[in-house]
């Protein structure tokens, strides 16, 4: 393919760039992924995270090219394994879907249909890009469902017979079964008890080993991420406003939004005070000038309030949209606070 | 000591399920505590919550408040215990009417117990309780739910218990749906009320990372019995029962240093009902015996603050009295919290 000189070029199996993605409201576009670029190797963990309403699962749907109305992808390119996803044909991208690039949907225990037993769920998703025998089939159904840690009898099963843990694994079952280059696991594991969680989370890695494919985690809880990615992105506002390896990420936050998220976390060493946020998240049909976070940032500055500040490159393989950099090379102390504490 | 609330080995059964099974505490009137229970889905947790808020009644035992047993009091007294102890539930987006500004979850409570003489009186409290919970009335009174974050309208929830001056909060997963970044702020401002308004609470969770962080002692429950109990720096810093061992070892910490473990877990799920009479987590348990399939394990007391259902700790004393809250850490002997001294993290943790 012509294709393979500029993957060995990149390296990367899936690049994003420049991504944007609209909702369309009546008070004018909310700008929910604004800007996004990042690239993923093939075997790379990359964890994206985030609040509520920062653009993660708008994000994971536009790389899937699943956004819908109101949702529109109206900027940007998806390259998985060179070819842009954003620009194939219909055809093309549902042979896409799946094969190269699959998705472990938010709650995936109500992805799966109520009234059709495993196995013709997954014979089904299967059955659309492969010819094979029946036998052929539940053969390898039963192989998926081992794979994944689950008995093949439960292939007979309706969802409803099955755990929160059960499904989840189900689910990714059928997101792996053509074994893709990139997995998209968009908060997996948010419904689940701890164990389950963990549970699920060393199934996915070790699925994603044994193929080596490129995972893109989506989630909120700094610590899962950590535990899973080798690579942590941070979303704020529709923006990636860090990235980079998940230890400086953890022990060196450049950007001080990620130093709060990492900081509001309590551990189980030793009590602390619990610190939160202060603030809210900007509406996103009505961002402020400048820094998006500068009105909830302690370390904001006059030229936060006025110039967007770009993603540059910080220490190896970490960049960060903040203009507290290059001037500075770590992140300085807190200035004294002048915030008031329970602003909402 | 005075119980302010006490459950005397009380049970909920749904026909052949036991859903909280022989649950006997009592938490102390006169030192307000913060107690949490813990445990997995359908480990009992909510069931408790409710059996204590009077929502059900027990199957089996019973509940007093103040001495009163809660399911034959009278209308007078239901309505007093009723106002003292108050919920916070975990849907900062069900609990609210859609149709109706913010203002009515407030004024309702004010009304029905006549908290004020005056208009202007009610909006004096509720002005306060709001500020209390650190949201400006302004900006908050008059709005509808959806023009508030999940955040903002927990604290609403958590100010309209305050409003009537309860004497216990059980607060069933406050936080479990809002983001992590608010977390922070509204446990932070439970713990003020304990200990600003003496008011005890009970915090329902699964995050044990927060449990540790704002309470004085945790009951973990499995299958609706007790598998540990006692301070959280026991329970939570050096788990005994297997069944916390595994749930301390799952959490996901922000700590490169402290990956999760590498061992397959064996039945993460409870699976069907439990096995004859023996210990509920024996056909998990890693460290599973020969007695624990036949008879259910006592209530061993390993340390003075700590109790653990299980057989590997058949050395130590047996609780006599079933009474869980006797390992409970008294909270007045609690560690100045980091936050009372002058910084924001504490160079010397406390050594148990």
């Amino acid at each position: 393919m012509i294709v393979e000189a500029q993957q060995a070029a990149t390296d990367a199996i899936l690049v994003v760039d420049n991504l944007n993605v609209h909702y369309d409201t009546s008070s004018g576009p909310a700008k929910a992924v604004s800007d996004v670029s990042f690239s993923l190797k093939p075997g790379e963990r990359l964890g994206l995270i985030g609040e509520s309403g920062s653009g993660k699962t708008t994000m994971a749907t536009a790389l899937m090219r699943l956004t819908r109305a109101p949702g529109r992808i109206v900027g940007g390119s998806v390259m998985l394994d060179g070819r842009d996803i954003l620009k194939m044909s219909i055809k093309e991208l549902r042979a896409t879907r799946l094969r190269d690039i699959a998705l472990i949907p938010q709650g995936a225990m109500s992805s799966l249909n109520p009234v059709m037993r495993l196995e013709d769920q997954i014979i089904d998703a299967i059955a659309a890009h492969v010819q094979m025998s029946r036998e052929a089939m539940t053969a390898r159904v039963a192989e998926l469902l081992t794979r994944v840690g689950l008995d093949p009898a439960v292939a007979r099963r309706y969802p409803h017979e099955l755990s929160g843990g059960m499904k989840q694994r189900a689910a990714m079952a059928i997101a792996t079964s053509l074994s893709p280059k990139v997995i998209v696991a968009d908060e997996p594991t948010s419904a689940l008890d701890v164990v389950v969680q963990r549970q699920v989370m060393q199934t996915l890695g070790k699925l994603q080993g044994g193929l080596g494919a490129a995972v893109v985690l989506i989630g909120h809880d700094m610590g899962l991420i950590a535990q899973f990615a080798n690579t942590v992105g941070v979303m704020y506002a529709g923006k990636i406003v860090e990235i980079g390896p998940v230890k400086q990420m953890i022990e060196a936050p450049r950007h001080p939004y990620t130093k709060l998220l990492v900081d509001s976390l309590p551990g189980i060493d030793q009590k602390r005070a619990l610190t939160g946020i202060p603030g809210l998240p900007p509406r996103l049909v009505d961002m402020p000038d400048g820094c998006s976070f500068s009105p909830r940032c302690p370390y904001a500055f006059d030229r936060c309030r006025r110039e967007t500040p770009l993603l540059q490159p910080i220490g190896p393989e970490q960049r960060v949209a903040c203009h507290l950099y290059p001037d500075n090379l770590a992140l300085p102390p807190r200035p004294a606070t002048t915030h008031q504490e329970h602003a909402p | 000591m005075s119980a302010l609330i006490e459950l005397q080995r009380a049970a909920k059964t749904y026909g052949a399920f036991t859903a909280l099974d022989d649950i006997t505490l009592s938490l102390s009137e006169d030192a307000p505590s913060m107690t949490a229970v813990a445990g997995e889905s359908g480990c009992g947790k909510t069931t408790l919550a409710r059996i204590m808020l009077g929502f059900i009644d027990p199957s089996r035992g019973k509940v007093l408040y103040r001495g009163q047993n809660v399911a034959t009091m009278s209308g007078a007294e239901r309505r007093q215990f009723r106002r003292e102890v108050q919920p916070v539930f975990q849907d900062p987006f069900d609990v609210f009417n859609p149709f109706y500004r913010i203002d009515h979850v407030l004024t309702t409570p004010v009304r029905r117990y006549g908290l004020a003489h005056s208009d202007a009186e009610a909006r004096k409290l509720i002005e306060e309780a709001l500020s209390r919970v650190g949201l400006r009335p302004q900006d908050t009174l008059g709005r509808f739910p959806h023009e508030l974050s999940g955040g903002q309208r927990q604290r609403v929830m958590v100010a309209r218990a305050v409003l009537l001056r309860p004497k216990l909060i059980i607060a069933d997963e406050p936080v479990s749906m809002v983001d992590a970044s608010l977390r922070a702020t509204i446990l932070d401002e439970l713990k003020t009320l304990n200990r600003d308004l003496d008011i005890s609470i009970v915090y329902i969770t699964h995050d044990l990372t927060t449990a540790f962080q704002i309470c004085d002692s945790i009951v973990i429950l499995y299958r609706g019995a007790v598998a540990e109990a006692g301070s959280v720096e026991r329970v939570i810093g050096d788990p005994k029962h297997p069944y916390s061992q595994l749930l301390v070892s799952s959490i996901p910490l922000p700590d490169l240093s402290k990956p999760w473990g590498g061992e397959e877990i064996r039945n993460a799920e409870p699976s069907g009902p439990t096995r004859g009479a023996g210990c509920k987590f024996a056909e998990r348990c890693p460290h599973v015996m020969e007695m624990c399939w036949t008879s259910p394990p006592a209530e061993y007391t390993t340390e003075s603050d700590r109790l653990a259902t299980c057989f590997l700790y058949r050395d130590a004393p047996a609780l006599k009295d079933k009474n869980i809250s006797s390992v409970f850490r008294p909270p007045d002997t609690k560690p100045r919290l980091a936050s009372e001294a002058a910084g924001n993290t504490n160079p010397h943790p406390e050594r148990y």
